[in-house]
């Protein structure tokens, strides 16, 4: 229906990569969301975390719900609630530490040192969002110039019943 | 040609995309010499008004100079300067001819969707949803302007382009707000929202007769320029709307309210604005709708609630019981923007009001993309963004 684009630049988008990058990670909510409830043993058993396969799922939930308002307008919360969420998979993953099995307890390793990469990289851009649209605290031009009324402000008595009415009820007749 | 196009929500970009041409007998193309961003563009930047698609070229606040006519123009030569009101008038049907531009039956060529979701269509709009047509807009260089003998408004030359521009739909949006209000002398009228259309609203307020208007918002630069017209002004960040409102009326509460906010309210602190806020975070509503309950709150009874600002869906908890035991009228709708230019014109070119005071940001066209995040994060005070192409 309308002009196809011929051309475009990065440079030349509204989008900064700081909202790309939230997107990228609301997503990435969503394969975890996914991976959460539909292999809860196999990450239990990966993980050490036999037994707390319902709690995992009740994490797919929580990503998904992540994903969904990563992707909607209120970004910026979202994120720093996203790398909440990073923080409580943590605590979750570190009882995988008790594990006996070495196998086990270096997944947890890797899975903590991966968690941690997230929670910092949640953190960078939800701060970087925050910053980008936020207002410098006390920012204000002065507009108390800017009347609007080159003769001056008018007064109710300026404004009669028939000028009213008529502004009311200018001439319908089209064209 | 130059244009900034939606390609998603937050996602627009200064693309290169065809050159409109005449599709109709009844088109004219006009080359672009001043469009704005307005504050319902946000909602499309926003992706809260459905029916965009990817490609769609933005704008529905443009002026330029007549390039091209089609054979079936009659009222338009090459050359002419002209201001594109948003709304696309047939000026044949029915609705047209009851100055109902805003509802034209016949400009929306996805009249059929638009029957379904609506009840009955709307007017085509340029630069908006594909249930008003899908029309490109004028964030562009060039900008085809179907149902052209309707679909114009000719500029004085004594006119700069900064004093025509808004006549296309914010000045006239405002002046419908405060003309739907039926302003009497004794009136005091309140305004939610010093955005662009909310300043037109105080200023039409005023010229109208208001006793006393009162303006409400958050950004000192907004409210100041608002108390410049003669509006007192109530921060909501600093005290509290409806005792603040109470006090300025002898306890009465304003005889006339006017939404100029619409559905991206605000207020942060209440816990109806907090619902709103979850309720778009997890998609399940669309608008914020904290005005129009405070407004419904604080109105005097038997007063009017007037309503510029767009909303888009399903309004949640409104207090409709409220409503209809105090008697209050609601008054509402897109601008019938033609209604009330030739008034309007003359108003401006006698000096009456200038609404280039409104301008904040004057831009080229390249710097579009930024600027709806300026314009979005009210950063550098910005209130109105013009941009040259």
């Amino acid at each position: 229906m309308n002009a196809a684009t011929l051309s475009g630049g990065p440079a030349d988008r509204s989008m900064t990569w700081s909202l790309r990058a939230a997107r990228l990670m609301g997503w990435a909510s969503f394969g975890l969301a996914v991976a959460f409830v539909a292999a809860p043993g196999r990450i239990a058993r990966t993980f050490g975390l036999e037994g707390k396969e319902n709690l995992i799922r009740s994490f797919g939930a929580q990503e998904a719900m992540a994903g969904i308002s990563v992707l909607s307008t209120e970004v910026t919360p979202a994120m720093w609630s996203r790398a909440a969420g990073d923080v409580i998979h943590i605590g979750t993953l570190a009882t995988g530490l008790r594990t006996d099995d070495s196998r086990q307890h270096r997944n947890v390793v890797v899975g903590l040192a991966a968690l941690a990469g997230f929670l910092l990289v949640d953190s960078l851009i939800a701060a970087k969002l925050g910053s980008e649209r936020t207002r410098s605290r006390g920012e204000a031009r002065d507009y108390s110039g800017r009347s609007g009324f080159p003769k001056g402000r008018p007064s109710a008595a300026s404004a009669s019943a028939a000028e009213r009415q008529q502004a009311r009820q200018p001439a319908m007749a089209a064209g | 040609m130059k244009a900034l196009v939606w390609h998603g929500k937050e996602d627009i970009r200064y693309d290169t995309v065809p050159d409109p041409e005449i599709e109709d007998d009844r088109d004219a193309i006009i080359k672009v010499t001043s469009c704005a961003i307005c504050g319902s563009d946000l909602h499309l930047f926003h992706n809260f008004i459905p029916a965009m698609k990817p490609g769609d070229i933005m704008g529905h606040e443009m002026m330029g100079e007549v390039v091209e006519v089609g054979r079936g123009v009659t009222k338009l030569r090459k050359g002419e300067r002209v201001v594109i009101p948003f709304t696309i008038n047939c000026d044949e049907c029915d609705q047209c001819r009851r100055g109902n531009f805003s509802l034209c039956e016949r400009s929306n060529r996805n009249k059929a969707l638009a029957d379904k979701v609506f009840g009955h269509t709307t007017a085509g709009l340029f630069g908006y949803t594909h249930l008003t047509g899908g029309y490109s807009g004028g964030q562009a260089d060039y900008l085809r302007v179907p149902f052209a003998d309707g679909t114009h408004i000719k500029v004085p030359d004594s006119l700069t382009d900064e004093q025509a521009l808004f006549l296309g739909d914010i000045f006239p949006t405002g002046w419908q707000a405060a003309v739907q209000c039926d302003i009497q002398r004794s009136d005091v009228v309140a305004v939610w929202g010093a955005g662009p259309v909310g300043q037109m609203a105080v200023r039409s307020a005023l010229i109208l007769g208001a006793r006393k208007v009162v303006t409400i918002d958050r950004l000192k630069e907004r409210l100041d320029m608002a108390a410049a017209a003669g509006s007192e002004t109530i921060d909501f960040e600093e005290e509290s709307v409806v005792e603040r409102l109470n006090e300025l009326t002898d306890g009465k509460g304003p005889d006339k309210c006017i939404d100029a906010v619409g559905l991206e309210a605000h207020a942060a602190s209440h816990l109806d604005s907090m619902m709103d806020r979850m309720k778009q975070m997890t998609m399940t509503a669309n608008d914020r709708a904290h005005v129009l309950r405070e407004m419904i709150y604080v109105c005097r009874g038997g007063g009017t609630l007037s309503i510029p600002g767009v909303y888009s869906g399903l309004v949640d908890k409104i207090p409709f019981g409220m409503a209809m035991n105090k008697g209050l009228t609601f008054r509402m709708g897109q601008t019938h923007v033609r209604r009330w230019t030739d008034d309007l014109t003359r108003r401006i070119e006698e000096g009456e009001i200038d609404p280039s005071f409104v301008i904040t940001h004057s831009e080229t066209l390249d710097q579009g993309p930024g600027m709806y995040r300026t314009f979005r994060n009210k950063q550098d005070s910005c209130v109105k963004v013009v941009l040259k192409p």
